[in-house]
């Protein structure tokens, strides 16, 4: 069951250099410099596919902010703003964001500390080409206090379905704050409750070592999944039938549509991933579920169309390539 | 009433506040009010995050008006921002953003992985350093921070040691 209750492990690490303004102070041409050091400097230490805001189309930059690759954070440099990612997609840096450097690797399932292992091996390869804004009583120095000390955020991406039919969420909000742990609905507001998909992570990053912070993200992360593992039990046996009936019409509607905005898609997608974690639905491509999550947002609409379009266009285009992708695929 | 901050003007302007018992008083004139934002600061939605009354920075406006010796960022440009300019704002503004990062991270002192060190600073400097630190957390009688800081000489002797 824990499989598909956590999806992926996040170790996020803010760095900044020594002596230099913090990337809001800094001008175009001195961004541009810092860019071209880190990627030099990256060159060295692994395999990177290196992004240039400046130089890409805003379709492109639209769906990697989509596909949670940078953040929207970065966009606000949008001239000089810049990022690298590696070859296995598992590490992105992101460099002039609010921080110099933004570091994060990506895992699947609960594996903060092998993320971790290697945002770190990076981090310290960095390290021996820039200076870093450092004090011994503060720790890592970052444009904004809630980040110094270690300038770790450890994330873990869950899917609570249960929980947040049963209403809990709130109150597990409340809970886990005290224990210095943020959970927040994953993809923006609005999308929380349809999509069933939140974020776990530290609020803190000063006073704990990074094994200290990761221990106590990965307790909350366990005490959440016994949680919606029992309200999945309890779920299914009071409204066994209706779940079934709920995630066999996400399903007819899916492969059977003209028109479909984004945010239907995501609440029918949605209810599919529950019928998939419940056992309550087969179908064939339920492996690549989270990818057509993703594919059936605005940008990556307008991306596979190769040009913008407006909204009832692709609301089409979107009907379209979800029947495409669900016809047929339903193992009975 | 003569307006606090140019003592010059009649104060049109008036605000007091008890914050945990300690009552401050602000009076301004009309000019200095504009000037400072009193009034277009609603005294509420001012940011939490600061736990810090308006009326108390208003108070110490001349601390606020100084900027980073390095970036030319003030207080206020903080305040308004959340974003420090650079790593010097931490030694410049370190008596205002004390409270502050006390109040946000629950902590004042880093335990965690340690920066490599550029300057080359030898072991026993660090380990010197380090001690002094404790020191002066202890004249502070800030026991909890000098027992922090000999968990990471500790540290330290034992990554030392194990080279
Ligand atoms: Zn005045
Ligand atoms: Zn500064």
């Amino acid at each position: 069951m824990e499989s598909n209750v956590i999806v992926s492990s996040r170790i996020r690490l803010a760095r900044d250099i020594k002596g230099m303004p913090f990337p809001h102070m800094m001008s175009n041409a001195d961004c541009q410099k810092l860019v071209d050091k880190v990627f030099d400097a990256l060159d060295d230490i692994g395999d990177f596919d290196y992004f240039q805001l400046g130089k890409m189309n805003l379709l492109n930059i639209q769906m990697a902010i989509e596909s949670n690759d940078i953040s929207k954070e970065l966009l606000k440099n949008s001239e000089t703003g810049a990022y690298a990612k590696s070859i296995d997609e598992t590490v992105t840096i992101m460099v002039c964001e609010e921080d110099h450097i933004r570091l994060q690797c990506i895992m699947p399932g609960l594996s903060l500390r092998k993320a971790y292992d290697i945002a770190n091996d990076i981090d310290s390869e960095l390290n021996k080409s820039f200076e870093y804004a450092f004090s011994s009583k503060l720790g890592y120095l970052t444009a904004c206090p809630t980040n110094i000390g270690t300038g770790m955020r450890a994330s873990v991406m869950m899917f609570l379905p249960a929980l947040t039919i049963a209403g809990s969420i709130d109150d597990i909000i409340a809970t886990i704050s005290k224990m210095g742990i943020v959970l927040r609905g994953s993809r923006g507001e609005g999308s929380k409750a349809s999509e069933f998909m939140y974020q776990l992570s530290n609020e803190i990053t000063l006073g704990k070592t990074e094994d200290e912070i990761i221990t106590m993200v990965e307790n909350a992360v366990l005490k959440l999944v016994d949680l919606e593992t029992n309200a999945r039990k309890e779920l299914l046996e009071k409204n066994y039938d209706m779940l079934v009936d709920k995630c066999h019409r996400a399903y007819g509607i899916l492969s059977n549509s003209y028109i479909m905005s984004t945010d239907e898609a995501q609440k029918l997608l949605s209810d599919i991933k529950l019928g998939l974690a419940l056992g309550l639905i087969k179908i064939k491509n339920a492996d690549s579920i989270d990818d057509i999550c993703d594919s059936i947002k605005p940008y990556h609409i307008m991306g596979r169309y190769g040009k913008n379009i407006d909204s009832e266009t692709r609301d089409k285009c979107r009907a379209k390539y979800l029947h495409n992708i669900f016809a047929n695929t339903l193992i009975e | 009433m003569i307006c606090d901050k140019c003592k010059n003007k009649e104060a049109t302007f008036h605000s007091r506040t008890n914050i945990n018992g300690k009552i401050t008083e602000v009076h301004l004139c009309d000019e200095c009010a504009t000037k400072t934002g009193a009034y277009s600061k609603s005294m509420m939605d001012f940011n939490n995050f600061f736990n810090n009354d308006p009326l108390i920075s208003l108070g110490m406006d001349e601390l606020s008006k100084e900027v980073c010796d390095f970036c030319g960022t003030s207080f206020e440009d903080f305040k308004n921002s959340g974003l420090l300019g650079c790593d010097h704002c931490y030694d410049y503004f370190e008596n205002k953003l004390k409270d502050i990062i006390e109040n946000v991270q629950g902590a004042n002192y880093h335990v965690g992985k340690t920066a490599l060190d550029h300057n080359q600073l030898t072991y026993d400097e660090k380990i010197e350093d380090l001690r002094e630190q404790i020191n002066r957390a202890v004249d502070k009688e800030d026991y909890e921070t000098a027992a922090k800081i000999k968990k990471q000489i500790e540290k330290m002797q034992g990554e030392h040691n194990g080279k």
